[in-house]
């Protein structure tokens, strides 16, 4: 009976960490899940303005995983501008969440996104490599 | 006498101090016995596929034929044909 008293007493810890490293690295519950929903339907309504502008030569990816205007004059434009801060603003969120559900940095989660970005960029698009504007 | 008081003390005081010594540097030594490389992969694959999952409507919106890309920049890319139904006939006049 001790032994088995001892036994569960101490299995009980191992039982308890086993549960608990998954939360710790970040598996996705529900609030995470349901503001990924909202931060995609907001990202997918905007995605055919952002080709568009993109397509244009207004706006490109930079080495951050941020959209950036090609040239500061295009700011002038304020449904382009406001365009890429919400856009920029809502990517944050999701790479804020990701990084929190793999318990790792923003940054880290940031520059992978941008790594996915320029190579997912078009012919004839512009990318930021070295702090330069580069027709891709 | 008070002499030997104070060796006395003093080896005491080195009996209890070094092996606590040694005991924290042994706990520190284990404590940074991770493996940060293989983590670092894992978190990256995790990250992508996350991404990846998360952008998957930009694939299907690529894939339904939207245009994508400026023509002028890409000369390659097929163009979706415009018939509209009320389209003016040609005059010949």
């Amino acid at each position: 009976m001790a032994a088995v008293l001892g036994g569960s007493m101490i299995s009980v810890p191992a039982i308890a960490r086993a549960q608990v490293a998954p939360t710790s690295l970040g598996a996705p519950d529900g609030k995470n899940a349901k503001e990924k929903d909202r931060l995609r339907a907001r990202s997918e309504e905007r995605y055919p303005e952002i080709r568009r502008a993109k397509s244009e030569g207004k706006i490109g990816e930079n080495t951050t995983g941020y959209l950036e205007a090609v040239k500061k004059a295009y700011l002038d434009d304020k449904a382009l501008k406001e365009l890429i801060d919400d856009e920029n603003k809502d990517r944050k969120a999701l790479y804020t969440i990701i990084a929190d559900e793999d318990g790792t940095e923003v940054t880290l989660v940031a520059k992978r996104a941008a790594k996915r970005n320029i190579e997912r960029a078009k012919h004839g698009e512009y990318v930021k490599q070295d702090g330069e504007w580069q027709k891709k | 006498m008070n002499r030997s008081r104070q060796q006395m003390l003093l080896r005491a005081a080195c009996g209890t101090l070094v092996p606590l010594l040694f005991a924290g540097c042994a706990h520190l030594a284990v404590e940074g016995g991770d493996k940060p490389i293989k983590v670092d992969m894992t978190v990256t694959f995790k990250v992508d596929e996350q991404l990846e999952q998360f952008y998957a409507f930009q694939h299907r919106y690529d894939a339904a034929g939207n245009p994508t890309t400026n023509p002028a920049m890409n000369p390659g890319a097929t163009q979706p044909v415009v018939t509209p139904a009320t389209q003016p006939a040609a005059s010949t006049d």
